[in-house]
């Protein structure tokens, strides 16, 4: 039962995905009335997803060198999602979805995620 | 502990075991095992009585302090009861990740840092606490999601008079 009900909520995410996909190679972020940031708006930093979906469209389009270069921390979150999806799709590995769900791997990606804040708005990507 | 456990080895029903008996069965993590008292079969390795098995080593059966403390996700040694816990509640993780970086940087933090607990208070056998986390997860979840969708609008005004005023 509570395999089902998650399979569901990582189809949904599947699908979900597939139409944001759609959208960002079809729509170029720069040009179009794209959402913003509001933490840029507001303090004038980068959040730790700026740029994201301009290097979504690079990466939809085969620009991977360009891609990187607008927010190489937001690429790295692909994978990782990945195999968080994969481990809660197929229920044969609770001992690593355990360990992909504890508290230090959390907080490392957590502090992994301020760490690209801090760094990105000090060198200035 | 005499408790009968019955095992599905090669799609065959066997048993019932008592736990001393189930290692020789040459049973896995993921073979589904049964008790009284599980809802339904259960991988051994998720049932509190055969977890142990799989977490603890040759000392598994032994005294129950002397190895709680170097298994991290092993929260069965010390608390004897043989009650089973329903399933680990969501974590809402990944939604907590994303929302971070794309709707709600510190709402979505604190997202963050509740659904870290959530598994480690189900394997500490805490599955109030767990409950709690989740629940309290899915709140900061809900509310960085409101939260971003609402300053949308706003800074693109915000942008859209920037603009209007660099015209």
């Amino acid at each position: 039962m509570i395999l089902r009900k998650r399979r569901i909520i990582v189809a949904a995410a599947i699908i979900v995905a597939a139409i944001v996909l759609t959208i960002y190679y079809v729509v170029d972020p720069t040009s179009a009335h794209m959402p913003q940031c509001t933490f840029k708006l507001i303090t004038g930093l980068n959040c730790p997803g700026c740029g994201s979906q301009r290097a979504l469209h690079a990466l939809l389009h085969g620009q991977i060198a360009r891609a990187i270069a607008f927010n190489p921390g937001a690429l790295m979150l692909i994978p990782l999602g990945i195999l968080y999806a994969f481990v809660e799709w197929t229920d044969k590995h609770p001992c690593l979805r355990h360990a992909l769900l504890s508290k230090p791997a959390v907080y490392t990606i957590l502090s992994m995620l301020v760490f690209w804040t801090v760094v990105r708005n000090i060198v200035g990507i | 502990m005499d408790t009968k456990i019955w095992i599905q080895l090669d799609g065959q029903r066997q048993g019932p075991f008592t736990l001393e008996q189930l290692p020789s069965t040459g049973i896995r993590p993921e073979t589904p095992i049964w008790y009284e008292g599980l809802p339904d079969w259960t991988m051994a390795c998720n049932a509190p009585l055969t977890a142990q098995i799989f977490y603890g080593g040759p000392s598994a059966f032994g005294p129950r302090t002397s190895y709680n403390q170097q298994q991290p996700y092993n929260g069965f040694g010390r608390d004897n009861s043989q009650q089973p816990m329903p399933p680990c509640p969501p974590s809402y993780l990944a939604w907590a990740i994303l929302t971070t970086i794309c709707c709600c940087l510190p709402l979505g933090i604190v997202s963050i840092i509740y659904s870290s607990q959530v598994s480690s208070r189900y394997m500490a056998n805490d599955y109030a606490g767990a409950v709690r986390a989740s629940e309290r997860a899915q709140l900061w979840l809900i509310l960085s999601i409101v939260c971003g969708l609402l300053s949308a609008p706003l800074a693109y005004m915000t942008g859209f008079t920037k603009m209007l005023f660099w015209l």
